[in-house]
């Protein structure tokens, strides 16, 4: 590619980044086929949802977030998960339907939020916040969310 | 005494740990090879990355100052300055990288207004790394965001130090690029001194520091506006 070729085309990206840039906020419907999230409602009296919210762009952490989040719910609340009382949920906050969460929630970036549900009513939750600082060190992070979901699951409201 | 020294020393952990995940890596290598540019004289490099911290830090300052005086909510800032900023600082490094290299002059630059212009960009010191720093700190990615807005701000707010605390997380998001840039300079330097070709060695270094510049812009633009994975 010659030299103007280059300019021309980075020229072209700052053109489309300038009119992307420009457009307004609205919600993304993530390849336009993303459904938004639906939790079942439960029949059990009292049950813990864990969220994990994200936005349609994945950076390398906030994968490695989702996966010892995911980790530290299946090693060690297996039962749980199996009978309902623990749910684990991915919501992608940019598709539509789904921007309620960021408010529900004050969500200010990708998050693990755990949520105590009695009778299908929403009556306690929790930003796990220190999993951004915790994400260096796997053994700690894991144990951070087992040791705040425990008394979520033992909860009765 | 001791609990705000503590508090400090967070702080600036948690500013440290911003800058070295790899979210910020695309700004943070275009900040190590603009502040690092000046090979020949190390001390100067120290001063710019001083600046490119200073930048940061005041950028830091004013949003938590904006959050903590409740003008805006934290989801509101967090997300426009996650989606936003992004999207226009590829396209910034884009025209600054061409600028830099010498392929693009700018509209309205003629003749020796134009080559003065580029040169000032490319040569801009102290005042250039501090802006730089300033706007690089704008563009928040999601680690930034759940360090700043969820470790820094309670720490800050908890603390009743809500100016100094998140100015000593913006010097701690700047150090590593600091480091890394005086030993870039300080190794490149050298060998440019043992082939008796210093200057050379700048001049190549700011086409260099253009390339990245470029090269980061596209990053940012493919990844924050095309939405590719990369």
């Amino acid at each position: 590619m010659t030299l103007r070729g280059v300019t021309a085309l980075a020229i072209a990206l700052v053109t489309v980044g300038i009119a992307a840039a420009a457009a307004p906020v609205i919600a993304k419907n993530e390849a336009g086929s993303e459904q938004p999230t639906l939790v079942t409602p439960s029949v059990l009296s009292h049950r813990v949802i864990a969220y994990y919210f994200h936005t349609t762009y994945r950076c390398a952490s906030c994968r490695s977030i989702e996966a010892y989040s995911r980790e530290a719910i299946e090693s060690a609340f297996a039962d749980e998960l199996k009978d309902g009382r623990l749910v684990w949920k991915v919501v992608n906050v940019e598709v539509k339907g789904n921007e309620h969460f960021v408010k529900d929630y004050g969500l200010y970036t990708k998050s693990l939020v755990l949520v105590n549900e009695d009778r299908g009513k929403r009556t306690q939750w929790k930003n796990l916040e220190k999993v951004w600082q915790l994400l260096q060190d796997k053994d700690r992070f894991l144990r951070y969310v087992q040791d705040e979901t425990r008394p979520y699951l033992a909860a009765r409201t | 005494m001791t609990e705000f020294l503590a508090a400090g020393a967070s702080a600036l952990w948690l500013g440290i740990l911003t800058s070295i995940s790899p979210c910020p890596l695309a700004s943070n290598i275009a900040a190590v090879s603009y502040v690092g540019r000046r090979v020949a004289a190390p001390h100067r490099v120290l001063l710019a990355g001083l600046a490119y911290s200073l930048g940061r830090a005041v950028t830091y300052v004013v949003i938590a100052a904006v959050v903590v005086a409740s003008l805006l909510s934290v989801p509101s800032v967090s997300f426009f300055l996650q989606q936003r900023m992004n999207q226009v600082l590829g396209p910034v490094l884009i025209v600054t990288g061409l600028v830099m290299i010498g392929w693009l002059r700018l509209p309205g630059f003629t003749g020796h207004a134009a080559g003065a212009f580029e040169q000032r960009l490319a040569g801009a010191g102290i005042p250039g790394a501090a802006g730089l720093g300033a706007i690089f700190a704008l563009s928040f990615c999601p680690v930034s965001a759940g360090l700043f807005f969820g470790g820094l701000l309670p720490l800050a707010t908890g603390s009743h130090s809500r100016l100094l605390l998140p100015a000593i997380y913006g010097l701690g998001t700047g150090l590593p690029v600091v480091a890394l840039a005086v030993l870039l300079a300080v190794g490149a330097g050298g060998i440019g001194r043992a082939f008796d070709a210093v200057t050379r060695f700048e001049r190549v270094a700011t086409r260099v520091t253009g390339g990245v510049f470029l090269l980061a812009g596209v990053y940012l633009v493919l990844t924050h506006i095309v939405g590719l994975s990369i």
